[in-house]
């Protein structure tokens, strides 16, 4: 059996060309596409608006990039936005835990503990065993104000690192 | 010329959709030097928020569109489930659209693409849906010569050409039955085929002569 050649396959090929949705197909799509139209617009969310907005107006300062990129670029806005919000506030958590007061508070009232062994104003590393007890300082109920300097005890609390190091920049 | 009018209630507005019989051609070649004028002028009003323009567009293109996804999927239920994405994802797109290619390349691509993924995810299953044949196939003189009394598709019922047209159609891998179905069946030129896929003319014309050698073998028994 000889195989066609590429004249009357060009041909058979050419019944394919009358093959015809149902009619009225093309008015009916139209309309079930503006439906599916306003139903979307109707699920988008304020979020989702947001972003393409932005988007929008990237493509506004990166003309010829495209949509997919300014997509990208959106949520990597978003993302690197929200890092660094949490970033700072973590830092600020860190260096005064409890709040900016709370942090002068502790660094000027009386320590949380004291080594019941201690005689020097700084104990020494080889002062501390597994053995060595702590007692909590007694502390009154009326007992909130910073002590005098006089009566100042030494610091164990550790800060997390030197105040030199601390940014310029608060909130 | 045949024509018909529509009324279509569109959602911000009253739009009326000329239905022409030489647009509602699925498959009559469109050059695209004809098109980019005028679509220029819808894509610009669609961008700047007249959703009759992009209606106007969608009414434009659907039947071309319409040929190209039936044909690479022979289904069509698929082909009007496709047909809605790819004209919802061109107007989500449309903001991005910078005119670099005509607006009839782009939503070609966009349409193209997404039959492609669609028939890879599909794999090998498939079910034929087929559209029926214009009563104007039985008044084509190219086809009357075929059907001749000495060549075997005389005998053949029409509608199993079809069908075995169809089928070895599928039998093809999804790239190949998209050039097939814009070179062979859709009339359009090895240049606009490889800027819709993005690939050059040299790949087209490879990828056709591999897919017509394919469909020789399927079909050799008509000859």
């Amino acid at each position: 059996m000889m195989p066609l050649d590429d004249d009357t396959l060009s041909k058979l090929l050419k019944v394919k060309r009358y093959e015809r949705p149902p009619q009225g197909y093309f008015e009916q799509f139209l309309r079930d596409f503006q439906e599916r139209q306003r139903s979307e617009m109707l699920r988008r969310s304020t979020w989702r608006l947001a972003l393409d907005r932005l988007a929008t107006r990237l493509g506004g300062l990166l003309p010829g990039a495209p949509e997919w990129t300014l997509s990208q670029i959106g949520y990597a806005g978003a993302s690197v936005g929200v890092l660094v919000v949490a970033t700072v506030f973590t830092i600020n958590m860190l260096q005064y835990p409890g709040g900016r007061h709370a942090g002068q508070i502790a660094s000027t009232s009386t320590p949380l503990m004291e080594p019941v062994t201690s005689t020097a104003s700084y104990p020494s590393e080889d002062r501390f065993t597994l053995n060595t007890q702590f007692r909590l300082p007694e502390v009154s109920l009326h007992d909130h104000g910073p002590a005098p300097v006089s009566h100042q005890q030494p610091r164990y609390i550790l800060d997390t690192r030197p105040v030199s190091y601390e940014p310029p920049y608060r909130f | 010329m045949m024509s018909q009018t529509l009324s279509i209630a569109a959602p911000f507005g009253n739009i009326v959709a000329e239905w022409d019989e030489k647009l509602v051609a699925t498959s009559a070649p469109m050059t695209e030097e004809l098109q980019t004028s005028e679509d220029a002028e819808l894509v610009a009003r669609a961008q700047a928020g007249d959703p009759t323009a992009f209606d106007a567009l969608v009414v434009k293109y659907s039947p071309r569109l319409y040929g190209l996804v039936y044909h690479m999927t022979a289904n069509h239920e698929d082909t009007n489930d496709l047909l809605q994405e790819i004209f919802a994802k061109a107007y989500r797109s449309l903001h991005g659209f910078r005119g670099k290619s005509s607006f009839y390349t782009w939503i070609h691509s966009i349409g193209v693409n997404m039959t492609i993924n669609f028939l890879k995810k599909r794999g090998k299953r498939y079910h034929l849906s087929l559209d029926d044949l214009d009563s104007g196939i039985q008044n084509d003189e190219e086809l009357i010569e075929l059907t001749s009394p000495s060549t075997p598709v005389r005998e053949t019922d029409l509608a199993e050409l079809q069908k075995r047209l169809n089928e070895a159609m599928m039998k093809l891998t999804p790239e190949h039955r998209a050039v097939v179905t814009m070179f062979d069946i859709q009339g359009m030129p090895h240049a606009e085929i490889a800027k819709i896929l993005g690939i050059s003319e040299g790949t087209v014309r490879s990828r056709l002569f591999y897919a017509h050698r394919q469909l020789q073998t399927y079909l050799e028994e008509f000859h």
